[in-house]
């Protein structure tokens, strides 16, 4: 492939497919031996901290082994380091937890409460780029060759960052990452329109703007997209059931050159995008002609031939997500790349494979410890077993020390000595109400077989564990698309309750002898789910990081799914 | 739903009765489009409004965005049931409800 024919996307693409090499190459080579390079990871962040105010009150300086580091340094979790967060956020002040430069902090998604702030130093961004970025371009080149390089991506993000003082900004992870990467190409806003089919109004989307009409809209426009790039597969599966809603609109739109006046946007955004798009008349009998096809064969491979790939999540709490956009609009032919485990605090682990949910864990990235969900020892990566559950404890390069992450995952089997893990749950999304210990991954099976039972096209759902109720119980709530064969409430109810019943035994014994009240299932109006997405963005959580909350786990959330049950 | 408009220059006063919900939110939604550009007070009279669904709540709050910048909005007229939606779904503290 002579570079010099390859398009501007091409040119960017080919260049971090290089660098993804490296990056590639050496992540296989710390699969040799783990431990080693983990450890070695550990004593780099000590050394370098050990002069900082957390590393002198925890003595980093004398720290000789991991078991000396375990019994001198505490657990964490986020409030521990609140005192610290504001006073680099308002005060300027260095050298409290890391030496490192921190410019950066991530939203955590939260809940309907107020986003975190975590630091993220200018080398956590670095190592997240490597692995979140650089190694995907790299396995999907490895894989998959490299046709589909020259193409422009499908890219569902929202790139919005605030500046919260100069320099210094505030937003996910992932777009600061990016952000780097476009200055590094010579100016993001100049190169984003090179490698991605959606114009600069929806990556950095003024409010009230329909933003889904327009990467809709621009995707449609591009019939040689080489790969869609979805933070969570969710996002891509909401973008198909727009288009397949609203395709005669879109079409007309591209047939004529226009914007239909019913679309939200401000004025000025109309003209801006006016700018950007010509009549496409060509294009638009094409798509007529697909989409009058209808949609019950797959219609990805007809929209966008030479797509490859979708990346992004699309495991753990996205895989009815993952199963619809397979079953329903890709086929068996588009290429999942599954993103490892990744957060606001780094990333954990990278993928190896395609198509494959595993991916390895990072030993550069954080220094890990792992709790076994039912255990109160901590493992390295060296001592934890297949098949396994563990809890992650993290220490990373941004100030975090034996972080404790929320997340629990299995091991899934080795990549040469490196662990595969796959995420499973949040440990706080788990229920016990008495003892029971009923896990999200329970509460997912038990619904979707339900659905799929029922035939019932389901958008999405939530649980309050009801602690008030006498006995106490479960009370599901789901917002439902489609339920062709108008299967009752409380037919749904009983099948999920004697699905999670047979998943975890223990519920099902408790349900029996009367310790757990019988389960509730209560319907939400539609678009409540939206409603949710709506307020958390209003709140200024990123698009890019919103999950729907599978355990409702305080009372701002359960006041809100209660009052928009259907009448 | 009914809705009744009355746009004074620069201010516009909505009266919103019945029922807004995943079938009507739309109709607020074309009704508001064409008027919204040009005003920078709004002012929605919910006295007749007995029902509010999350379809109608979406309406308000992409509204309530939109004028953020460009002006005010303000509700008046709640009555306890949409009080008690706005109240359990946070609304209360995105709202300017008089």
């Amino acid at each position: 492939m002579n570079i010099n024919d390859l398009s501007v996307a091409g040119k960017v693409f080919m260049q971090k497919y290089k660098d993804g090499k490296e990056v590639r190459e050496n992540l296989l080579k710390m699969t040799e031996d783990p431990i080693k390079y983990n450890e070695e990871l550990l004593f780099k962040i000590l050394d370098e901290n050990k002069n900082t105010e957390y590393g002198q009150k925890y003595d980093f300086s004398h720290i000789k082994s991991i078991e000396e580091y375990q019994s001198k340094v505490p657990l964490t979790e986020y409030d521990d380091y609140i005192e610290y967060i504001l006073s680099m956020i308002i005060d300027d002040m260095d050298g409290l937890i890391t030496v490192n430069k921190v410019d950066h902090y991530s939203k955590s998604s939260g809940t309907l409460g107020n986003p975190k702030k975590i630091p993220c130093s200018i080398p956590g961004q670095e190592v997240f780029l490597k692995h979140g970025a650089d190694n995907i371009m790299a396995l999907m080149g490895d894989k998959l060759g490299l046709d589909w390089i020259n193409g422009r991506v499908l890219n569902i993000a929202d790139f919005s960052l605030k500046e919260i003082k100069p320099k210094i900004t505030y937003g996910a992870i992932s777009t600061k990452a990016l952000l780097t990467l476009g200055e590094e190409l010579g100016g993001y806003e100049k190169i984003l329109q090179l490698l991605y089919t959606s114009p600069p109004e929806a990556f950095f989307p003024e409010p009230d703007t329909d933003v889904r009409y327009i990467i809709a809209r621009f995707a449609l426009m591009d019939r040689d997209i080489s790969y869609t790039l979805s933070p969570f597969y969710s996002a891509f599966v909401e973008l198909l059931v727009y288009i397949e809603e609203n395709w005669k609109l879109l079409v007309d739109d591209i047939n004529n050159g226009t914007i239909n006046d019913e679309i939200n946007m401000s004025s000025t955004v109309r003209e801006s995008l006016s700018t950007r798009i010509q009549a496409m008349p060509q294009r638009a009998e094409e798509l007529t002609k697909i989409f009058n096809e209808g949609f019950s064969e797959p219609i990805i491979p007809k929209l966008w031939p030479k797509m490859k790939a979708l990346v992004g999540i699309g495991t753990g709490g996205f895989d009815n997500y993952t199963n619809k956009i397979k079953e329903k609009y890709a086929g068996e032919d588009l290429n999942l790349v599954l993103y490892g485990i990744a957060s606001s605090e780094g990333v954990f682990s990278s993928p190896i494979d395609i198509n494959s949910p595993d991916s390895a864990l990072v030993p550069d990235s954080c220094f890990f410890e792992f709790r076994p969900i039912n255990g109160e020892e901590y493992l390295t990566i060296d001592q934890i077993e297949d098949g396994e559950i563990y809890e992650i404890i993290i220490t990373n390069l941004s100030g975090f020390y034996r972080y404790k992450m929320g997340d629990a995952i299995r091991v899934t089997g080795r990549y040469n000595d490196m662990p595969l893990v796959q995420f499973l749950y949040r440990v706080s999304q788990n229920v016990s109400l008495a003892g029971e210990k009923t896990t999200e991954v329970a509460l997912r099976e038990a619904v979707q077989r339900t659905m799929k039972e029922f035939n019932i096209d389901l958008m999405e759902f939530s649980m309050y564990p009801d602690h008030d109720s006498s006995p106490a119980s479960y009370v599901f709530f789901l917002e439902i698309n489609e339920n062709p064969d108008k299967v009752s409430k409380e037919d749904i109810r009983d099948s999920i309750e004697e699905k999670l019943s047979k998943l975890n035994l223990s519920y099902g014994d408790k349900i029996k002898k009367n310790i757990l009240g019988k389960t509730q299932v209560h319907l939400l109006q539609k678009e409540t789910y939206l409603l949710y997405r709506d307020l958390m963005i209003t709140k200024g959580v990123s698009s890019n990081q919103l999950k729907p909350p599978r355990v409702i786990v305080n009372e701002a959330q359960r006041r809100f799914f209660f009052a928009l049950i259907e009448e | 739903m009914d809705i009744e408009k009355n746009v004074e220059g620069k201010k516009i006063v909505v009266k919103v009765s019945g029922r807004l919900d995943t079938k009507s939110s739309p109709e607020l939604n074309d009704a508001l489009k064409n008027d919204l550009p040009n005003v920078s007070e709004l002012i929605f009279d919910f006295e007749g409004l007995n029902y509010i669904s999350s379809s109608g709540l979406r309406i308000i709050l992409s509204t309530q965005k939109l004028m953020n910048k460009q002006g005010t909005m303000v509700i008046k007229n709640v009555n306890e049931f949409i009080m008690e939606v706005f109240d359990a779904t946070g609304f209360t503290d995105i709202l300017t409800i008089e």
